[in-house]
Parts: C-alpha cells; structure tokens; sequence
C-alpha cells in the first residue's frame, strides 16, 4: 500500500496540536501508549517483518532502554534527554555485538537465541546485585525514578519518537537498504550471490531496530516513574510487538501503525464495557485476523486496490 | 483508506463516551482498577469481592448516611491485567473521564506503585489494602494509603512465634520468589530472625517463573534447618508444599508470608496443608468489631453465606480501607459529587483518623502505613485455619513440630 506521501505528517501534525483541544489526561494517557507501541511494533518490523528474522528478544532491549534510563537518573542525576539517548545508544551497541553471533542464526535457532538473550538480561539485572554484592539494579525492588513532568510531556515526548520511528522506516523502505533487507526475506542465499553483505545488513538493522526499542524503554521507565525487571523485561511485550505488527501486516511501513493503533483502541472501548469476557473477544478478533488476512489489515486493502 | 479512517474515527467516538452511565439520583461513584487477569487475577477478585460486600452492606442500609441524608454508593472496575502501565492508565480514566468522585485501591504492589503516582496527581486518596512493599510508602506521597503494614513487618508473627513454640527452633532457612512483595517478605524473615537469634543456614530468592522447585527444596533439605520461611503468593506456596512432599522433607514449621489464607490453598492441598504457619493481618476469631459489620466472627459468617468461601485477610483490609474512607467523608459531611478541594480535605482527615473497624485498628502513619496492625500467625489445623499467635488472641496452641509425611496417614 502506498498512501500519499503527505496523509502521515499530516496526521502527526494534527496529533501534535491535539493538546490544544485541553481534553482529559486520560486521552493523552491513551494516546501515548498508542504511540509507544506504534513505535515498538515499527521497530520490531524493521527487523523481523522486513527481513524475516523473527525476534522473540526484543523486549530485552526494552528492559535495557528502561533500566540504562532509569539509573542514569535516579543514581547518576542525569537529565532526562541525555538519559534516554544514551539508553538508546547502549541498547544499540549491545544489539551490535549480539547481533553478530545470533543473525547467523536462521528460523528458530535465531527466534530461541533472541529469546534467551531477553531472558539473560533480565536474570542479569535481577541477580547481579546479589551474586556481586553490589547495590546497582536492585533486582526485583526496582527502582523509582523521580516525579516531573505531566501528560503534554510524554504525549509528545511518544508522538515525536514514534514520528520519527515511522519515517525511518518509510526511508529505510524505500532507499537501497531496504531492497537489501527484503531480498534477505526472499532469498537469502541469492541476495549473498547478488552482492549484498547480508550478515552487515541483518546486523546493522537489527542494531537500528534496538537502538529504537531502547529509547522507547527509557522514555517508558519515566513516564511510569517505578520499573522492575520482571515487568519491563516482561515476554509478554515481545508478544504485543509481533501481535500488532501481525495485524497490521508485517515488511510494510504502515502495518504494524495501523496494528497498534486498532489493537490498543480495541483493548481500550471492549475492556471497559466487558469487564470478563474482552480479552476472549480481543482473542477471537486477533484469531479472525490471522486466519482470513493473513497478510494484516494492509493486506487486504492492497488487495481490494488489485481488484479494482 | 478511507473505510479505515471512518472505521478509526468511530472507535474514537466510541472511547468518548464514559463506561458508566450517569447517575438519576445523588450517588458516590467509586472507581478501582484491579487486576481480574493475569498473574495476580485470582487475588484481584478477591479484592474486587470485598468492596463488592462493602457496598452491598452499605446500600443495603440505603448508603453512606451524610448530615442525616443518606447516598448510596455505585461501584465501577476496570481489569488492569496485572500490568502497570494499564493500571496507571485506568486510574486516569477513573480521575479524568469517569469523574469518580472516589478512589479503592488495587492488587499488588506493582501495579499499585504506578497508579497511586496519578491518583497522587489528581489529588484523590487511595487507601488500599492488596499492597505493602516498603517502597511505596518511601516516596513522600500525602495521598496513599494502606491499612496493611509494610511487607518486610508484616512476616513478624511468623517469626516471633519461636518464643512459644518447644523445643525452641535454631535455624531456620529462607527461599522467596524474586518479586517485589515476596523478596520483601523474605528480608523481613531474615530481619526477624536475627533479632530473634534463629540462625540462617540458607537464603535464596528464586525466579517467579521456577518450574522446577524440587532441586530448590533438596538443597534446603541437605541444611536440614528447623524451621523454612517462605516469601510467597499463592502460586509459590502450592508449589513449595508439592515440592516439600516429593522431595520428602518435613522441616518442624513452614511459615508462608501469604498463600495459605487464600481459601484456594487448604481446597487444593487438602490434608497435605496440616501444619503449615502463615503470616495474617486478621483472623475471625480476633475481638474486631464495627457498627457497621458487627464482630469479626459475623463479618466472616457473612462473608461465606455470600460468597460461599471465608474471606482472606487482604479482603477484610480492603473492607477497612473502604469504611475508613466512608467515615471520613460522613464526618466530613461531603455529598456527592465531590471536588478536588473536598479530596483534600479528605486526605488530611485521613491522616487523623485513629479507628478502630472489624479489621481492627488502623491509623495512618505520615508516611500511609498502618501503624497498628498485630503481628499475627496463623495455622492450618484439622483443615481450618486456627490463629496461634500472639498469645493474646490464640484459638489454638500451635502444633510443633509437624507430623513428617510418612507418619500422615
């Protein structure tokens, strides 16, 4: 599917002025999770929808965003910005080194390695403090950062990085890379043949695709104010970015968008009315999905445009 | 694209409306975002349980009675699925959209760690009583409040009741699953028992996803400590006590931080749960009483006709929690609808109320605990639970030391 290029600025734009329109905190609320997931679900999909590689670790890359954040501010004094950013930075570079031994990896020898690396992390931050006597992570007391800012904050703070998540991603689809990363979903050995450093692209997106996951952590252990490993490093995470970008379509640059937009809003309008019974339903609506679109939502309107 | 936009824009329209009608007659509308999902949905119901009782008593004697009139009061739950970011997101709802003119708090200390920042926020109290770990009352907020006490104090009867038990325990070891709560409880046992000389011959904190507590329980085997103290929920205390079985170790005490008051735990285990101690912040038969719910004994006689099981400790502190607030708004002669400026005025009276309820005495410390809460243990004998500590309320004297598995029949 190809929008016109102006519809998506223009809806971030029309998001941006949204605050004006002095609604309750509670839309912002719902509005900044919306876009932190548009944001996770996007980053996950640079990797795994374009290429193939499915990761079932990058809620580690959450966790270590969040904590890199978290200790920077509430040990270190740092400000949030430069907090985040080295956060995201840190899960970057990590990604880098892991990346250069799983990405050899194919199918679910690669899906079972990211899968262990989220759990080592965060068995790592839960154990280290004890095993080395130290007072750094905490483990599972978690730490508390401290109280600031209020909704407009984050509500931007998520819009701008979700924005700019997105674009890349639509950059990235477009540009020579991009052609790479798909040609590594379709053949990989053929791509090799073609001349493309497959294992340099993987690695570098993969990075790319953490480094992203990472900032939105940091902005997330701020928002939330109180973080602790089993629930930032939480599988379940990992699970929401596939299940969204699934819904959505993954390897496109508007699917897993869309995806976690209609997943968060389903969550929000059915969980308050069916108090029991919501999650069976959002059950049925994902199961609907995946068996008669199994290429998400955006597959089935490139679908209609074929057919007219 | 345009059918999604449309489609989009409905939804959006649809999340405008409030979930809740809006009340005809003058009415506190309460909000509470609990977990009724997830790991923590079995205790979330039970929460969810109590202030269901706590308002059906309530508007069974027609409400809240304010300067003589009286309001009843209407319930609203949304399920935070255990998870933080959607109980913080709920309680601004609550706050924002709902417009509740009260807030109940939660399950779990997790969760309840990130809601009570908004209701902070919004300037609404929110007493709860699912959560105690020591973190939350370290943050200097004016507007939180538990009526249990902290996690690392509430094990103390469980401890303390080595003075009365014969042959006096010696060692003792101490496993806890690393969250929160249950770590908390864990350092709480191993402060206690410093204090109270029982040596420590093992310690360790396992992972709330352990599948294999077997190997677990034979390394606490191979020390052979006197008594094992557990920090728990229910889940790991099941667990434990199938494991102590297999691995064929009776240790003289089992103590749990909390598990074995849930009603789940005797259903489950049945004979095998004989013996067993755990840590309570009430028991029916304690001399509790209020005008409201009459004595304890009634409250949990009630209780079980309405619900056919007795309640958990952590229900009956929510109950307090809810009636605490309840009489300082009658005290207070606030109708509904209530306004940020009465809120405040709400959470100062708080602070000053020293009461005493079936739950039994609660006052709140500067910081939100519950100052007066009693270190009690109680024991499963014959099936029941029995209260064998402190010495002051004590059904039954406790059974020490327990039967080995071989020797039950």
């Amino acid at each position: 599917m190809k929008p016109k290029a102006y519809v998506w600025p223009a809806i971030a734009f029309l998001l941006a002025l949204f605050p004006l329109l002095q609604l309750e905190g509670y839309y912002y609320r719902v509005l900044s999770m919306i876009f932190l997931w548009v944001g996770l679900a996007s980053a996950w999909n640079l990797t795994s929808g374009f290429t193939g590689y499915i990761d079932f670790g990058a809620v580690g890359y959450f966790g270590i965003g969040n904590y890199a954040t978290a200790l920077l501010m509430a040990r270190g004094g740092v400000d949030f910005f430069p907090a985040v950013f080295t956060g995201g930075i840190l899960s970057g570079a990590i990604a880098l080194f892991i990346g250069r031994y799983t990405m050899k990896l194919r199918g679910a020898y690669f899906g079972i390695a990211t899968l262990a690396f989220a759990e080592a992390a965060k068995q790592i931050v839960l154990e280290s403090d004890r095993t080395f006597k130290m007072t750094l992570f905490e483990g599972s007391h978690g730490i508390t950062l401290p109280i600031a800012h209020g909704e407009p904050f984050f509500y931007y703070t998520f819009l701008a990085t979700a924005f700019l998540i997105v674009l890349t991603v639509y950059i990235i689809n477009g540009h020579k890379f991009g052609y790479a990363l798909k040609a590594i979903k379709e053949a990989e050995d053929s791509a090799e043949l073609a001349g493309i450093d497959t294992q340099r692209c993987k690695v570098l997106v993969y990075a790319l695709t953490s480094a992203m996951i990472g900032v939105l952590g940091g902005i997330n252990a701020y928002w939330l104010t109180y973080i602790s490993p089993n629930d930032v490093f939480s599988v379940i995470h990992t699970i929401q970015m596939i299940v969204m970008a699934l819904l959505g379509g993954t390897g496109t640059v508007f699917g897993p968008v869309l995806g976690a937009t209609m997943l968060s809003i389903a969550n929000e309008v059915i969980g308050a009315r069916f108090l029991y019974t919501y999650l069976l339903i959002l059950g049925f609506i994902i199961l609907f999905i995946v068996i008669f679109l199994p290429r998400g939502i955006t597959g089935l309107i490139s679908l209609k445009r074929v057919r007219k | 694209m345009r059918y999604w936009k449309i489609a989009l824009i409905g939804l959006v329209m649809a999340l405008l409306v409030p979930a809740s009608g809006f009340a005809q007659q003058a009415k506190f509308k309460i909000g509470c975002a609990i977990p009724l999902t997830g790991v923590f949905g079995r205790d979330g119901n039970l929460v969810k349980d109590a202030y269901t009782y706590w308002a059906e008593t309530i508007n069974a004697k027609g409400g809240i009675t304010v300067k003589g009139k009286k309001y009843p009061v209407e319930l609203l739950f949304f399920d935070d699925k255990s998870d933080k970011a959607e109980s913080a997101k709920l309680v601004e709802r609550l706050a924002t959209l709902e417009k509740v003119d009260l807030i109940l708090g939660g399950f779990g200390s997790d969760s309840v760690f990130a809601a009570s920042v908004i209701s902070e926020k919004y300037k609404y109290p929110m007493i709860s009583g699912g959560a105690s770990s020591n973190k939350l009352f370290e943050r200097n907020f004016k507007y939180y409040f538990s009526t249990l006490g902290k996690a690392t104090e509430e094990v103390r009867g469980c401890v303390e009741i080595v003075d009365i038990l014969n042959p006096r325990p010696k060692t003792a070891a101490i496993i806890g699953s690393d969250i929160l709560f249950t770590s908390l409880a864990a350092e709480g046992f191993k402060q206690y028992c410093k204090a109270k000389g029982v040596d420590v011959v093992y310690y360790e904190l396992f992972p709330l996803s352990l599948d294999d507590y077997n190997s677990l329980l034979f390394k606490v085997k191979q020390k052979n400590p006197d008594i094992l103290l557990v920090g728990s929920h229910l889940k790991v205390a099941l667990n434990v006590m199938k494991a102590l079985k297999e691995v064929d170790f009776t240790p003289k005490m089992v103590a749990f931080s909390y598990g074995p008051t849930v009603p789940d735990f005797i259903k489950s285990l049945g004979k095998d749960a004989e013996y067993v101690v755990a840590a309570a912040e009430w028991a029916p038969n304690l001399l509790y009483k209020d005008a409201v719910f009459g004595t304890a004994k009634e409250l949990n006689e009630k209780y079980f006709k309405r619900f056919n099981r007795y309640p958990d400790y952590v229900e009956v502190a929510s109950i307090g929690g809810a009636l605490v607030q309840q009489w300082a708004i009658e005290k207070l002669g606030f109708t509904p609808p209530l306004g940020a400026a009465d809120r405040v005025k709400l959470m100062e009276e708080l602070h000053k109320m020293d009461v005493s309820t079936v739950y039994g005495k609660i006052k709140f410390g500067p910081d939100g605990a519950n100052v007066e809460h009693p270190p009690v243990a109680v024991q499963v004998q014959s099936g029941r639970l029995a209260t064998v500590f402190p010495k002051e309320a004590q059904e039954k004297p406790p059974v020490y030391p327990a039967k080995p598995w071989k020797e039950r029949k």
